[in-house]
């Protein structure tokens, strides 16, 4: 249908030029200009496939608020909500459960997850470093209990940490996600 | 209804979208709840509810102040949240913040001739071969004196670039945070003054340790008339809405002093930026085509 009306544009186009070429009068507006729509709404200006309104899919529009909390579930939300509390998640997540007489906190990320990251830095990547962020308060103490635990679960390795006390972050050369990330969570954090 | 009541008579002027979220009790209920001394039968502000509570036991808590009299009188107390107003300062990001703010407006118009602009220099000075010289094609090359400079500065070169959002948010929170911990925060219940004499602003500045340069946020941008008058001859005591908030003028001015509605604008602004969902989007290279 566009291309029809595109063509038919051009036509009326070809047929003005034709009469001015003949010397007619080009204000004369008896040309039959009646594809004068736009074409850039196509869809708006396609005819129906059908008059049949019973070739459609049938809706009904529902005004009904609890019928519309099943679509405000589908909407994406603004803001990263606090997962339901449920007595475990599949996932193996678990919320924060900080011990009471710790000397340092260790933040949750706004998405609910510990703050230790891999870094690959360097030429193609091979170096690799530890990161733990969002440690508030005495991160010394923090950073001796990684020492020891990474002393035991990899006792021949040379564990080397530098800890940024004002950023709160503690980062290590090596990656260590996995035993640090289980520490914290085996600690409540 | 008697909250609503109480808070309007707390703050006459304008906003009341957010007053909900401030609880308040009057004299008869005082003796249970409010640890804050009273004066007269003023209602004061005892607690604010939070968005995001946090549990790293860091609180905060700052007073309400009136500005319709020299003396200060204490009106409540409201809870401040502890991620934007108790966490440590970031010197580094305040100060890439500040950078930022002096540079992104900044146009270079320093511009020289190169070899193509400086006069003359189309003739070939002598010929190629035969003479013993160096081959020289421009007597405006740079290599010549007073030849074109090679890779100077080009008029008009843009210093505009944009900080990552949450090193810009993080410099907010930073610089609310050192600015409680110096004691140069102070939260109001509204900018109404009692006259537009410049004096009286300045008298109260003396009165309450303030200053001398103080910067006063409102969540309107139209600001009371007498405050208005009274600052506007004042050069070191200036009005923002919270919109314009930022760190490079926290900094410039001693005194920070916040509306109760401003202050929940803030932390509503920041923590729903600290929260959204598409914080990945946000983190996206800038184009100015985007805006």
């Amino acid at each position: 249908m566009a291309t029809m009306k595109t063509l038919g544009l051009a036509f009326s186009a070809g047929a003005k030029c034709f009469r001015t070429r003949l010397g007619l009068d080009i204000l004369n507006r008896s040309i039959p200009l009646v594809h004068c729509v736009s074409v850039r709404h196509k869809y708006k200006s396609s005819p129906l496939v059908s008059d049949d309104p019973g070739a459609y899919t049938g809706f009904e529009v529902s005004r009904n608020p609890e019928e519309w909390k099943y679509v405000q579930d589908l909407l994406p939300q603004p803001i990263i909500k606090d997962p339901a509390p449920k007595p475990e998640y599949p996932s193996g997540w678990r919320p924060q459960n900080p011990p009471a007489d710790a000397p340092y906190f260790v933040k949750r990320t706004a998405n609910h997850q510990l703050p230790v990251y891999m870094v690959r830095r360097g030429p193609r990547g091979q170096v690799l470093r530890t990161k733990v962020r969002y440690i508030q308060g005495d991160i010394w103490t923090l950073e001796e209990e990684i020492r020891a635990v990474l002393k035991q679960v990899y006792p021949r390795d040379v564990v080397q940490t530098q800890v940024n006390e004002v950023a709160g972050v503690i980062i290590l050369r090596g990656d260590y996600v996995s035993a640090i990330t289980e520490y914290l969570k085996s600690k409540g954090w | 209804m008697l909250r609503s009541l109480v808070l309007r008579a707390l703050r006459p002027a304008s906003c009341f979208q957010n007053v909900a979220r401030f609880s308040t009790v009057t004299d008869t209920t005082a003796g249970e709840v409010n640890p804050v001394s009273f004066y007269g039968n003023e209602p004061k502000v005892v607690s604010r509810e939070l968005e995001f509570p946090t549990n790293d036991g860091r609180a905060r808590k700052a007073w309400v102040e009136n500005l319709d009299s020299v003396a200060e009188k204490k009106l409540g107390m409201v809870d401040l949240h502890p991620h934007i107003f108790a966490i440590t300062p970031r010197l580094d990001i305040i100060w890439q913040n500040t950078r930022w703010q002096m540079n992104y407006r900044k146009v270079n118009l320093t511009q020289v001739y190169s070899r193509a602009e400086v006069r003359g220099g189309g003739r070939k000075p002598w010929q190629q071969k035969g003479l013993g010289k160096a081959r020289h094609g421009s007597i405006r090359s740079p290599i010549w004196y007073n030849g074109g400079i090679a890779h100077g500065p080009r008029a008009p070169t843009t210093k505009f670039y944009m900080l990552p959002i949450h090193t810009r948010l993080l410099g907010l929170r930073s610089t609310l945070s050192a600015k409680l911990a110096q004691d140069d925060l102070h939260i109001v219940n509204s900018l109404d003054i009692p006259t537009n004499d410049p004096g009286y602003l300045e008298e109260l500045a003396e009165e309450r340790k303030w200053g001398p340069a103080v910067l006063f946020v409102d969540d309107t941008d139209v600001a009371p008339e007498n405050i208005a008058i009274a600052a506007d001859s004042i050069n070191h005591m200036n009005i923002m809405p919270v919109y314009g908030l930022n760190v490079y003028s926290m900094l410039k001015h001693d005194t920070l002093v916040l509306t109760l509605a401003a202050l929940e604008k803030i932390e509503k602004q920041i923590l729903f930026h600290t929260h959204r969902v598409d914080r990945a989007k946000q983190n996206e290279k800038f184009m100015t085509s985007s805006v």
